[in-house]
């Protein structure tokens, strides 16, 4: 399973997201998320920073919570998501 | 200070001079007492001067030795410094003390008049003086003391170290019983080995030994009856009687043997048994020492004593190991306990002065090492507090398990592009300070996308505190959305809600099995399939007193926009005498609610689950699904 941006992922309590950006640190995938409703076609304005865990069985996103390691991938981020025309 | 010097020295030489003065009038044929008197006026005034400048010069040179600076860095290096302070200070004073007396000759009447004008300064410089002797002896008590204590603790540590080396030694040795039982019967064997004690033919010795005491017995009546003696058969006598003391060694061996043999189970039988064998051997060698008054020491019977006696010297030290190990550790919790207060009585020099100058000032070196101890204890607290902080950070860390990955449709896109410059600003200004926090952080409650009067380069408290403030602004109908939004979040318990179902969400055929949690199937697992459905019959099911539950249904409805509630109202139920069970159902294919019907069964009807499964959520609330099917019923 490969996340890109302007992916919507379903969680398994089929909470959705949005991929706004990603960018690569530490040989570690993060990502800008939106959430949106269960529908997925609204936005809720609930963003979060993810990074994703590769497992033998499947993926998980864990959001980061660490304030320097937020800085360490923030600029990088920023950029992504100013390339996103979302189209 | 050196004006100090000159005027005192100008002033002394003044009055030395007037003193000559008065000393030559005296001496003239005709004694002008007049002119004497002035002079002595004019002395005491000089004097008064005198003892205002050196008092001056006093007190600045005692505030110099009590300013010194002691930057030594430890008690005892302060407290000789202290003493040598004081013993300058002693010295200073005992000069002052002293000045006056030198400055006059008592010899000279007018003089002694004069020093006796002064009698009230010296008392008081006497009486400091004094003071200042107090402070030197108890600073140098002090010293002495610590130094006797020093003694003491020296030798307090020597003797904990030495019964710990000895708990050591002691403990090393300690033998387990079986293994030492083991050693020692291979010495008794050994013993009776070596000896020949094993091959002793007892009945052979018994019959040996009364046949040669019916031998002595026959020589003592044969000369009690002939009173003769040259008669009488010595040398058979001799030989019955080496013949009896043979026999008795080989049969007191031989009971010995029996004895070393004895099984023991412990170190307390085992010492009782060697304290028999030692008394056995002690007593055998005072009969043998008895009969032969002559006998040699040490001999092989003395011996045999000895070797018993060091045997049961080994028991006993086995035994006492446990009992002395105690022993030497009580001892050495004593040392330890002594230790600790070994120097309470010493005064420290903080309290030697808090006693000198009746004012409580830190050492220098002890507010260094406080201002350590309490740095060190910040930093403490705040490894402490970071550690929290990450701990409370890690169990936080919100795992999010992807199910699905998909484009999304380019009108959700469509709408993202609006969002973009607010979405850029949140995270380059916001993102460290509220996204680390691990809360979900919502874009509008900040007002930092939709709204034109977004502040982003506010600092994210601000923006908060803007936010807290919009919300105490909040009208009547806003409110009661709040509270509406709050009931939708709580467990979906109205006939026309629409849920989603997870997959995990236990399934039943009927109500009363839903609430016994009997004949279970599982959403995604068997036939139902995680989706949204709608609510369309509501049960009560009865708990009994002890709020179990009993699968009896209390009441049933399905009656659109019914709540839970409101059954439960009705029935007059209490909080733990019920529990609420609900039924779904598809609606029709177009995804709209369906009535189910009265006692009959439904065409979208599918199965029973319990209201409270953490896997349902409601997504419409059935208020404002009644309100668009036109039903319009009132909850």
């Amino acid at each position: 399973m490969k996340i890109n941006i302007n992916d919507v992922i379903t969680l398994t309590d089929n909470r959705k997201f949005l991929v706004l950006a990603e960018t690569l640190f530490n040989e570690t995938k993060y990502y800008y998320l939106i959430e949106l409703t269960e529908d997925g076609e609204q936005i809720v304005d609930h963003v979060k920073i993810v990074k994703e865990l590769k497992e033998d069985n499947g993926m998980k996103l864990v959001v980061v919570s660490d304030p320097n390691e937020i800085n360490d991938v923030k600029d990088d981020l920023v950029a992504s998501l100013d390339k996103n025309n979302f189209e | 200070m050196n004006s100090y010097l000159w005027e005192i020295d100008t002033l002394t030489k003044a009055i030395e001079k007037y003193l000559n003065l008065i000393r030559k009038l005296k001496e003239k044929p005709d004694v002008n007492y007049k002119q004497i008197d002035n002079i002595q006026w004019k002395v005491l005034d000089l004097t008064l001067k005198l003892n205002e400048k050196y008092d001056k010069k006093y007190r600045e040179e005692l505030e110099k030795l009590e300013n010194m600076d002691m930057s030594l860095n430890s008690e005892q290096d302060l407290l000789h410094q202290e003493l040598f302070k004081r013993e300058a200070i002693l010295e200073l004073s005992r000069k002052r003390e002293r000045f006056f007396e030198s400055l006059f000759d008592l010899n000279f009447p007018e003089e002694k008049e004069l020093y006796e004008l002064f009698d009230d300064i010296r008392k008081q410089q006497t009486y400091e003086r004094t003071f200042h002797e107090l402070d030197f002896k108890l600073v140098k008590e002090q010293i002495d003391l610590v130094a006797e204590k020093r003694k003491e603790e020296h030798a307090l540590n020597e003797e904990l170290q030495n019964n710990l080396e000895t708990i050591k030694k002691l403990e090393e040795s300690i033998m387990e019983f079986q293994k030492f039982n083991a050693e020692m019967n291979e010495i008794f064997e050994r013993y009776i080995k070596i000896n020949g004690i094993y091959k002793i033919d007892v009945v052979a010795a018994w019959m040996n030994k009364n046949t040669a005491m019916e031998t002595v017995i026959s020589y003592y009546e044969e000369k009690r009856l002939t009173g003769n003696e040259q008669n009488i058969d010595d040398a058979q006598y001799k030989n019955a009687m080496r013949v009896i003391e043979e026999s008795n060694e080989l049969l007191f061996n031989y009971d010995l043997a029996q004895k070393m043999r004895k099984p023991v189970n412990n170190y307390e039988e085992l010492d009782k048994k060697l304290k028999e064998i030692v008394e056995m051997t002690t007593k055998r060698e005072k009969e043998v020492s008895l009969r032969n008054p002559n006998m040699q020491y040490p001999n092989n019977i003395s011996r045999r004593r000895m070797f018993f006696m060091n045997l049961a010297q080994r028991v006993e030290k086995q035994i006492n190991i446990k009992p002395t190990i105690e022993k030497l550790k009580k001892r050495n919790q004593e040392i330890e306990k002594k230790l600790e207060i070994l120097f309470d009585d010493v005064k420290g020099l903080r309290e030697i002065n808090k006693i000198i100058t009746g004012k409580d000032v830190k050492p220098k070196f002890v507010e260094e090492i406080e201002l350590e101890e309490e740095s060190n204890k910040n930093n403490d607290n705040v490894t402490i507090v970071e550690e929290k902080e990450l701990a409370s950070k890690k169990d936080e860390d919100e795992v999010l398990e992807v199910k699905q990955v998909e484009k999304a449709k380019p009108s959700l896109l469509e709408k993202l592009k609006e969002k973009k410059s607010a979405l850029i600003n949140f995270i380059k200004n916001n993102a460290a300070a509220i996204i680390a926090t691990g809360v979900l952080v919502s874009l509008s409650a900040l007002g930092s996308i939709s709204d034109k009067d977004v502040q982003l380069d506010k600092p994210a408290a601000a923006v908060v505190q803007q936010s807290e403030q919009k919300n105490e602004s909040l009208s009547a109908n806003d409110l009661l959305a709040v509270i509406e939004e709050l009931e939708q979040k709580e467990i979906a318990q109205t006939i026309g809600d629409r849920i989603s179902v997870n997959n995990g969400v236990k399934y039943y055929t009927n109500a009363a099995a839903a609430q016994l949690d009997t004949e279970n199937y599982v959403t995604g697992r068997n036939g139902l399939q995680a989706d949204k459905y709608f609510i369309n019959r509501i049960a009560i099911m009865e708990k009994d007193t002890l709020g179990k539950p009993t699968g009896k249904i209390l009441a049933v409805s399905s009656t659109p926009g019914v709540s839970a509630k409101e059954l439960v109202k009705t029935l007059g139920l209490k909080e733990g005498q019920y529990e609420v069970m609900i039924h779904i159902g598809t609606g029709d294919k177009y995804g709209n609610y369906i009535e189910a019907p009265i006692n009959a069964p439904s065409i979208d009807d599918r199965c029973w689950m319990k209201a409270d499964d953490p896997g349902i959520k409601i997504v419409t609330p059935a208020l404002e699904m009644l309100k668009e099917s036109g039903k319009g019923m009132t909850r």
